[in-house]
């Protein structure tokens, strides 16, 4: 389980970004940081992530803080796929999979190449494995990017804003494959996609100016957000 | 052209004809060179262009240049025999082509050996320079920021002299071509570090980010990730700077390197021709210096095709 605890965090232009946020990502769930763009969002994902320090409170992974964990095994253990996706320009789908398996993991080359395939089929984009990202649809490479993920077998995955590329049929269609994919990897979702979330997830906690309103199940969260109650306190 | 031509090669921007077309534009534009180059070499001079050089009245030498021209080009020999100054010309102002050719032809590879050395050593050294202005603080940038500007802003004939007349100073006795080669590479370096710092810079941090995401050491970020993106981005600017340090060694001959414009300039200084020789060697330049123009335009429309600027 990935526990946020009493989490502050202020940029260098004094910016209080987070203001004693606490949650937590247990296993087997979809979870879901819900908000408004500027509320803490992506900051809270950048700490989990291990690219900011919160100045204070502590980030653990199963009871162990998460900067004592050494940077390749903490990667190995939670993927991030950012909103921009970040597919590397340069390298089929198929070579940006295997890139980090066989460099991080020393993993044999034609082995990996034949996963990354297997994966891409499982995901039902196997037409695109030797597609560059510049030729490939905002849904295609939206999984493409999770697909990249996936290949180092995480098991947490944090995804920014992934619907900000699809349209409301592909939404509803990602949504259920997340749902699918969900068994074996633990979906950290941010969004301020309500709709979203509220097929994706299982649970999650909605941030607002750098604090936590809500938390809870994502259906008591989006009864709050309808009624009204959020918004209010966001004012 | 026909419509349906004109649609077809507008439908497929980067056809093959079109593509076919340019290549052939710019090897006849380099072929015309070479042969503007070759008959400005069999032309002799016929008195009245190339001005007497003092001791050698005209009028003394005129038949002999005469002997000189034959109908097939290749003579190389003055016909009254002057064999023993051959090397020099045949007197009357006129040196035989092949001499010529010669002479310039060593001089030019000098030129080329001096610009392909110090463009690769002032490549090699502009990555890492280029990595360090990228990171735009701490004192390793300061330090190496000053420096690059330092070399950007000054004369490259002020640091030739600095350099050849400057390191016996020191105890450093730099032949001519080493202080030339020294200079013109960190030359080279300096502009250059500024077309890496810019091509890394066009790189979006975010594929750093998810680089490092996906486990990849800070090296393999860059090696596999950052550098293959912002070393297509420089390509074009790249060639420029290679353009300019080419054409740049032409001043080393002025710390007394015997490349192709010190060459000329004592073909001259023998002939009073200097349009003759100052021409070719202007052409011998442009031969080389054309085509990698002309490249470093088409890699340009090459990467925004691809719109590797944009990812």
């Amino acid at each position: 389980m990935i526990k946020v605890e009493n989490v502050q965090y202020a940029y260098h232009t004094g910016t209080e970004a987070l203001r004693d946020v606490s949650v937590a990502f247990p296993r087997g769930t979809i979870s879901a940081v819900l908000g408004e763009s500027g509320s803490g969002k992506t900051t809270l994902l950048m700490l989990l992530g291990q690219f900011l320090r919160p100045d204070a409170g502590r980030i653990t992974l199963d009871n162990r803080d998460i900067y004592e964990i050494p940077e390749p095994e903490y990667r190995r253990a939670l993927g991030i796929v950012f909103q921009n996706l970040y597919l590397f320009p340069h390298m089929t789908v198929l070579e940006n999979m295997t890139l980090a398996p066989v460099k991080v993991l020393g993993a044999d080359k034609v082995g990996t190449e034949d996963d990354a395939r297997a994966m891409l089929d499982r995901l039902g984009i196997g037409e695109i494995a030797d597609s560059y990202p510049s030729q490939i649809s905002g849904g295609q490479g939206q999984r493409a990017a999770i697909a990249r993920g996936l290949m180092l077998q995480p098991e947490y995955m944090l995804l920014d804003e992934p619907t900000s590329a699809l349209d409301a049929n592909t939404t509803d269609e990602f949504a259920a494959w997340l749902r699918e994919l969900s068994d074996q990897t633990n979906f950290i979702i941010v969004t301020h996609d309500v709709l979203f979330a509220d097929k994706a997830a299982h649970q999650g906690v909605y941030l607002s100016d750098g604090q936590v309103l809500d938390t809870g199940t994502i259906d008591t969260i989006i009864q709050h957000v309808r009624s009204g109650r959020l918004v209010e306190v966001d004012g | 052209m026909p419509p349906e031509m004109a649609s077809e090669n507008h439908a497929s921007p980067p056809s093959s004809r079109r593509r076919l077309w340019r290549t052939c534009g710019w090897l006849a534009t380099v072929a015309a060179g070479v042969a503007l180059a070759a008959a400005v070499l069999t032309t002799q001079p016929v008195g009245a262009d190339g001005g007497p050089p003092q001791g050698a009245p005209p009028g003394a030498t005129r038949p002999a240049t005469r002997a000189t021209t034959q109908p097939n080009g290749a003579a190389t020999q003055p016909a009254d025999g002057a064999v023993a100054r051959e090397s020099v010309g045949n007197g009357d102002g006129g040196i035989s082509p092949a001499v010529v050719a010669r002479k310039l032809g060593k001089g030019f590879a000098i030129t080329l050996l001096v610009a392909a050395a110090s463009l690769t050593i002032g490549f090699f050294l502009s990555v890492p320079v280029g990595v360090v202005l990228n990171r735009n603080r701490g004192i390793a940038y300061y330090i190496t920021r000053s420096f690059v500007d330092f070399i950007r802003g000054t004369p490259v004939l002020v640091q030739l002299y600095f350099v050849y007349f400057g390191s016996p100073v020191i105890g450093l006795h730099l032949a001519p071509i080493t202080s030339a080669i020294a200079t013109l590479s960190i030359n080279a370096m300096a502009y250059m570090a500024e077309v890496v710092r810019s091509g890394l810079m066009s790189v979006d941090r975010g594929q750093m980010l998810a680089g490092r995401a996906l486990g990849l050491s800070r090296w393999d970020v860059f090696r596999r990730i950052v550098w293959p993106q912002a070393f297509r981005i420089a390509i074009p600017p790249l060639m420029n700077s290679v353009v300019a340090l080419i054409k740049d060694t032409a001043l080393i001959s002025i710390i007394s390197v015997v490349e192709v414009v010190h060459t000329a300039k004592s073909l001259v200084s023998i002939t009073y021709e200097p349009m003759k020789y100052y021409f070719i060697v202007a052409l011998m330049f442009f031969v080389v210096t054309f085509p990698l123009m002309k490249l470093a335009g088409r890699l340009e429309e090459r990467i925004r095709q691809k719109g590797y600027a944009h990812d």
